[in-house]
C-alpha cells in the first residue's frame, strides 16, 4: 500500500515537473523570457561571431520590450522539406517561415500562414510589458521597404490567389527578405566568356564539347531549379514542344502540360550524360576547390563564392557569375524571392512581427546580405539613404532632388566598409562609393516577365513533374555490367547447389541398423 | 480500488520486460502499421488504392528496385569474397587475432556518414570519377564487418577436435575447409549475407554523396518521395522493401533450421 502511494506521488511530480519548468521562465534579472521558433534556409543569416544578427535581435528585443527571448532556429534545405513537414503539421510551434515564392503560395492554399497584414494592424502600437508603446517602423506595411518594381512583380503574379473562398493577395501574407535569380557559376579558367554568351543555358549541356569542363558540370537536386533550366535551354536551342515557342517565360516555367514535362525530361536525361552529378548544399565549395567548373546556382550562392574566390597572386577572382541572356541583352530565366511568413499556429506573433521588422530595417538587412551573399529585398533607395515612411529620399535641410545632398544611410555604409565593399570617406577623396549595389549580378535590372519568370506553385501537378525529375535522375541507360555480374553471380550460386545436390544423392549412407 | 491494483502488481521477472515491450510497441510496431496505412491514403487522407498503381507503373520506381537488388547482390558477393578469408585466418591465428578484429570493427565506431563523405574525399584527391564503382567500393566498405563478425563468430565457435578428427581420418587441408569448416559455418554466411544484402538495397547516403546523386537507389527514391510529401507512395516502397526483408529472413531461418545450427550472432 504504502509503496503504491510513494510511486502515484513520484508520477505526478513527474508529470507535474514540465508545468513547474514552463512556470519558471525568467531570466537573472526577474523578467520573463519568450520564446522565438524561427524555421529559416540553411546559411540564410548573418550568424557571425562580430555581427550575429540573431543577438542583436535579441539585444534589441531586451531593450524594447523589457524581456529576454530565447530564439529556436532551424533549418531546412529545399522548400520541398519544409513544405512535406509543415502541411503534415511537423511545425506547429514554428513562429516563423522563410519560404520562397511558389511555396508561401502553396501554404496560403492550405490555410496555414496568418495576415500579417492584420498582425500589423493588431499590435502596431499596441503596449508592451514594460508599458512602451511597440513602433513597427520597418513594417507599416509589408512591402513599406520593398523596391516598387519587385513589389509590383509580385503582385502582378500573385495579388489574386483563389484559396478556396475567397480571393487574398500574397502582399497581406509575406514580408520579403531576399532575391535573386537563378544562373550559372563558372571557373573563369575554363569557360570564356564568349563561350558564355554563344551557348547560355547550353552550357549545363556542355553544347560547346568543351573538354574541361565535360563531367565537371554540377545542377541543383531540386526539381524546380532544374525543371527551370531545361526549359530555358530548350527555349534557346528551339527544342520546345510544338506551339509553345510564343510562350512568355513566366509561362514556361511554371507550365506542367505532359508535352513539356516530357520534353524536359528528354533533355535532362540526355543531360546525365555531361554533368558530374546533382547537389543542392556543396555547390559553391566544389566550386572553390576547383573540383567542378561549372554549377547552376543561385545568385546569392554564387556571388558568395565569387567573393571567396579571389586569388591574391593574379588579383582576380577566378569565379564568376552569369546569367544567360537573350538576343537584346536582358538576363533570362527565374527571378525568385523568399520572404517571412507568420504560421497561422504560432503562439508568439508579436516577438515574430518585431524579428521581421528588425530584419527589414536596412541596418540590419546589409549585414545579413553582406555575410550570406544574398541580395536583400530592402530597396536600393533605403539601403543607401535615409528614407520617409513611403520610401521617398530625404535630403539635406533646403535641397531637395538635387545631386549629393541626399542624407546617406550611415549605419549601411559603416557595415559596406567593416566588410571591405567600400573605401572609407575619407579614403575616398570624400566621395561613398555605393559600387555594392551596382552589381549586375546581384540586382538584376529588368523585371520583366517574358524574359525573367517567377516561379507558381505546380499544384495537383507537381507529382507529375516529381515522376519526370525521377525519371531523368534515373537515366535510360541500362546498366549491362551489373546485369550480367549478378547473373553470372547466380548462374555460378545455382551451379554449385546442383552439384552439391547431385552429391548428396549420389553418397553412400551408413545402413541404419534396425 | 488501490488494494486489489497493488495485490495483483507483484515484482515478477516479467515485470523487467515491461519497459522493452512498450519500447518495441511505439518505435517497432506503431511506425509499421503507420506505413502500413499511409500506403492506402491520398494526400487528403482518405482511401485509395493509387499509391500501389503509382508505383507499379513507373518505369524510373522498377527500374530503380531492379539497379538496387543488382548492386546488392554485387555488394554482398563482394563482402563475402573478402570476408570468409578474412574471418577465416582471423579465428585461425591465436594472439594477433584479436586485435584484427578490433581493427575491423573500427571503423563502426565513427559515424558512417563521416566515413563515407571522407571516402568521397579520398577519391576526389586522387582524380577518381564518381560512379557505379565508388558507390560500389562504399558500400562493400561500409558492410564488410557485418560480414565478418558472425563469420568470425561462427567458425571460431567450431569446436577444434573436428578438425583433428578429420586429419586423423587422413583428410588433407583443402578436404578439411570443404568437408568440415565450410559446411559448419553456413550459418555464419548465411546471416551475413542478411546482414549486407537488406541495409545494401535501401541505403541512401552511400550511393547519393559517392556518386553526387547520378546513382539513384531505391533508397534514395524512398527517401525523395518524403521529402517531396508523397508519403503514400514513399510508404508503398516501403512495404516493398518489408517484403524483401521478410522474404529473405524467411529464407535463412528455414536454411538454419535444416542445418540445426543454433546461430551465434544475430
Amino acid at each position: 500500500m504504502k509503496k503504491f502511494k510513494y510511486l502515484a506521488l513520484i508520477l505526478v511530480l513527474c508529470l507535474l515537473l514540465p508545468v513547474f519548468a514552463a512556470c519558471n521562465k525568467t531570466d537573472d534579472e526577474g523578467n520573463a523570457v519568450d520564446t522565438l521558433v524561427v524555421y529559416n534556409w540553411e546559411d540564410y543569416i548573418d550568424e557571425s561571431q562580430e555581427t550575429s544578427r540573431l543577438e542583436a535581435f535579441k539585444a534589441y528585443y531586451k531593450e524594447t520590450t523589457g524581456n529576454s527571448i530565447n530564439i529556436v532556429y532551424s533549418t531546412f534545405d529545399t522548400n520541398e522539406t519544409m513544405l512535406a513537414k509543415v502541411l503534415n503539421n511537423d511545425a506547429q510551434s514554428v513562429d516563423l517561415i522563410c519560404p520562397s515564392d511558389y511555396a508561401v503560395q502553396k501554404l496560403m492554399m492550405n490555410h496555414k500562414l496568418a495576415s500579417i497584414t492584420d498582425l500589423i494592424a493588431e499590435y502596431n502600437g499596441s503596449t508592451l510589458p514594460n508599458g512602451q508603446v511597440l513602433a513597427l517602423d520597418n513594417l507599416n506595411t509589408t512591402f513599406q521597404n520593398t523596391d516598387a518594381d519587385f513589389a509590383n512583380a509580385i503582385r502582378a503574379e500573385f495579388s489574386s490567389l483563389n484559396t478556396g473562398d475567397k480571393v487574398e493577395s500574397m502582399e497581406d501574407y509575406i514580408v520579403p527578405y531576399m532575391m535573386g535569380t537563378l544562373g550559372i557559376l563558372y571557373n573563369k579558367n575554363y569557360v570564356s566568356e564568349e563561350e558564355l554568351e554563344e551557348y547560355g543555358w547550353g552550357i549545363l549541356w556542355n553544347e560547346g564539347n568543351n573538354e574541361d569542363i565535360e563531367n565537371k558540370i554540377l545542377v541543383k537536386d531540386s526539381v524546380r531549379d532544374t525543371y527551370c533550366a531545361a526549359v530555358m535551354y530548350m527555349k534557346q536551342y528551339d527544342l520546345l514542344p510544338e506551339g509553345y515557342e510564343s510562350k512568355s517565360v513566366q509561362e514556361l516555367i511554371n507550365c506542367t502540360d505532359q508535352v513539356m514535362l516530357d520534353a524536359a525530361e528528354e533533355v535532362l536525361t540526355a543531360q546525365r550524360e555531361h554533368i558530374s552529378g546533382y547537389e543542392v548544399d556543396f555547390g559553391k565549395d566544389d566550386m572553390l576547390n576547383e573540383i567542378v567548373y561549372v554549377d547552376l546556382a543561385w545568385s546569392g550562392d554564387a556571388l558568395w563564392a565569387i567573393e571567396e574566390s579571389y586569388n591574391e597572386d593574379e588579383d582576380d577572382y577566378y569565379l564568376g557569375y552569369y546569367v544567360p541572356q537573350d538576343e537584346l541583352g536582358r538576363q533570362t530565366g527565374n527571378i525568385w524571392f523568399d520572404g517571412w511568413v507568420i504560421p497561422e499556429t504560432s503562439s508568439h506573433k508579436r516577438a515574430a512581427l518585431m524579428f521581421i521588422d528588425f530584419m527589414n530595417n536596412p541596418a540590419n538587412a546589409i549585414y545579413n546580405s553582406i555575410y550570406i551573399g544574398y541580395t536583400s529585398a530592402v530597396s536600393r533607395d533605403r539601403m543607401m539613404y535615409e528614407c520617409d515612411v513611403d520610401g521617398n529620399i530625404l535630403y539635406e535641410d533646403g535641397h531637395d532632388g538635387e545631386d549629393g545632398y541626399e542624407l546617406i544611410n550611415e549605419d549601411v555604409y559603416e557595415a559596406l566598409v567593416d566588410s571591405e565593399y567600400a573605401l572609407a570617406v575619407e579614403d575616398n577623396d570624400g566621395d561613398y562609393d555605393f559600387s555594392y549595389f551596382e552589381d549586375e549580378g546581384r540586382y538584376p535590372t529588368i523585371l520583366d516577365t517574358t524574359q525573367l519568370g517567377v516561379m507558381r506553385d505546380f499544384g495537383d501537378r507537381s507529382e507529375a513533374a516529381i515522376k519526370m525529375w525521377e525519371n531523368a535522375k534515373t537515366g535510360k541507360d541500362v546498366p549491362w555490367v551489373l546485369i550480367w555480374c549478378t547473373v553470372a553471380i547466380i548462374g555460378f550460386a545455382l551451379v554449385v547447389l546442383i552439384i552439391w545436390v547431385v552429391k548428396e544423392k549420389n553418397r553412400l549412407r551408413p545402413r541404419k541398423i534396425n | 480500488m488501490a488494494k486489489s491494483l497493488t495485490k495483483k502488481f507483484k515484482m515478477t521477472k516479467r515485470v523487467f520486460s515491461y519497459p522493452y515491450i512498450l519500447f518495441m510497441l511505439l518505435f517497432v510496431v506503431v511506425p509499421l502499421v503507420m506505413i502500413l496505412v499511409y500506403a492506402f491514403l491520398d494526400n487528403d487522407h482518405q482511401f485509395t488504392l493509387s499509391n500501389f498503381q503509382t508505383f507499379f507503373t513507373s518505369r524510373s520506381s522498377l527500374y530503380v528496385l531492379g539497379n538496387s537488388l543488382f548492386v546488392g547482390v554485387i555488394t554482398t558477393v563482394i563482402c563475402l569474397l573478402i570476408g570468409y578469408p578474412a574471418a577465416y585466418f582471423l579465428s585461425k591465428s591465436k594472439s594477433g587475432g584479436k586485435v584484427m578484429v578490433l581493427l575491423f570493427i573500427l571503423p563502426m565506431w565513427v559515424n558512417f556518414l563521416i566515413r563515407t563523405l571522407a571516402t568521397k574525399e579520398i577519391f576526389m584527391a586522387m582524380n577518381v570519377e564518381l560512379g557505379m564503382g565508388t558507390v560500389l567500393f562504399g558500400m562493400v566498405y561500409n558492410y564488410l564487418p557485418f560480414m565478418i563478425l558472425p563469420l568470425h563468430t561462427v567458425i571460431s565457435g567450431i569446436d577444434k577436435s573436428y578438425t583433428e578428427a578429420a586429419r586423423d581420418l587422413g583428410a588433407d587441408d583443402m578436404t578439411t575447409f570443404f568437408k568440415v569448416i565450410l559446411p559448419m559455418s553456413v550459418s555464419g554466411i548465411l546471416s551475413g549475407i542478411t546482414m549486407v544484402f537488406i541495409p545494401t538495397i535501401s541505403t541512401f547516403a552511400i550511393s547519393q554523396l559517392l556518386s553526387n546523386g547520378k546513382i539513384f537507389l531505391f533508397g534514395d527514391s524512398i527517401e525523395l518521395k518524403f521529402s517531396q510529401d508523397m508519403y503514400g507512395v514513399g510508404s508503398v516502397m516501403s512495404l516493398v522493401m518489408l517484403v524483401f526483408v521478410l522474404v529473405s529472413s524467411f529464407i535463412m531461418n528455414r536454411y538454419n533450421k535444416n542445418k540445426n545450427v543454433g546461430r551465434t550472432l544475430w
